[in-house]
């Protein structure tokens, strides 16, 4: 009888897990998600990322001198200088082209899906 | 085989070899630049490998701002030395970058110069914290001291341009520079720094140097394309 307790016992845990974890994923699925980029030794790291509407991409600068991301194509928006160690978030909603305007050879794109 | 395309030009360090025939040779060129060639080698010798390293920091570092001068030191750097090489190079951008300021009124120059000012400050203020946490001093050297003397006469040159000459020898020049100290320190600062600090702060300094010669370059671009 102990035994049958048992079974059950762990074919009900693994159930109630399963739902869980399913649950979660299901949520992170629709929330929406964060994506860093870094900028280092003078480039955006990753160049390109793929992003849904909604989420939001983080800009943080890990490199020995000041940057700034820029919108490229009209200039709409622009994070202004960033020191080292600085962040700036920007909510995705449209593919992005963006560079950087003080050493303009560093340019990156985000990519809505 | 002669290597050199100049009269002038200068072979250096044939630093690296690869397998027991061929050498990867250094060459300074007369406009500043370094470009690298590959030579047979069959008959060059160890000793003569060591030494030419040595000579060659001088001749290089000395290329840096314009002088064809023969090399007249062959010792080797301490990294004391090294820091104030590397040090006084970026003041000299910086020097460059305050006439450039006061000379131009091209916003691309303009914008150009204030970049080279900012960044090349940094990796100072970068140098000198860490000397501070390593406890050392950058000691100055017959190198430095070279840089510093053939600076004076470039700075000379560039503040007797008119205005409308001013953008075009001041572009130039930091392309020329910028890939002269590219070479510099990857081919002989890096190889003769012993601390792992320091080497990994010149290592982390090439790509904004690169960085700045592309931009330099693209500058010097949009100048040519507007004549």
């Amino acid at each position: 009888m102990n035994r049958w307790i048992g079974v059950f016992g762990w074919f009900a845990f693994a159930v109630a897990a399963g739902w869980l974890v399913g649950g979660c994923q299901q949520v992170r699925h629709q929330a929406a998600a964060r994506v860093d980029v870094s900028l280092r030794q003078m480039q955006f790291a990753p160049t390109e990322v793929r992003v849904h509407a909604g989420d939001t991409v983080v800009f943080t600068n890990n490199d020995i001198v000041t940057h700034d991301v820029t919108e490229e194509t009209a200039k709409l928006w622009t994070s202004g200088p960033l020191v080292v160690g600085e962040s700036f978030a920007f909510v995705a909603q449209k593919d992005v082209t963006y560079y950087c305007s003080i050493h303009p050879i560093m340019k990156g794109k985000i990519t809505v899906e | 085989m002669n290597l050199l395309a100049h009269p002038m030009e200068y072979a250096i360090l044939p630093k690296v070899t690869i397998g027991r025939e061929i050498n990867v040779v250094t060459v300074c060129t007369v406009d500043h630049s370094i470009r690298v060639v590959t030579k047979i080698k069959n008959t060059m010798k160890k000793t003569k490998k060591k030494y030419g390293r040595y000579v060659a920091l001088s001749v290089a570092l000395s290329l840096l701002v314009g002088t064809i001068g023969v090399a007249q030191e062959s010792t080797k750097l301490s990294d004391p030395e090294v820091a104030h090489v590397a040090v006084v190079a970026n003041q000299i951008d910086i020097d460059y970058a305050t006439i450039a300021t006061k000379k131009s009124k091209n916003a691309d120059i303009l914008k150009f110069a204030q970049t080279m000012a900012n960044d090349h400050e940094a990796v100072i203020k970068q140098a000198a914290e860490l000397a501070k946490k390593l406890g050392v001093t950058p000691k100055d050297n017959a190198v430095s001291k070279q840089l510093l003397e053939d600076a004076k006469k470039k700075q000379k040159e560039l503040n007797g341009y008119s205005r409308a000459a001013f953008d075009q020898a001041y572009i130039d020049n930091e392309v020329a520079y910028h890939k002269a100290v590219i070479g510099a320190v990857e081919n002989l600062l890096i190889p003769e720094t012993d601390n792992g600090e320091l080497k990994a702060l010149l290592e982390n300094v090439v790509p904004a140097l690169k960085a700045h010669l592309a931009h330099a370059e693209m500058v010097q671009k949009e100048l040519t394309s507007k004549k």
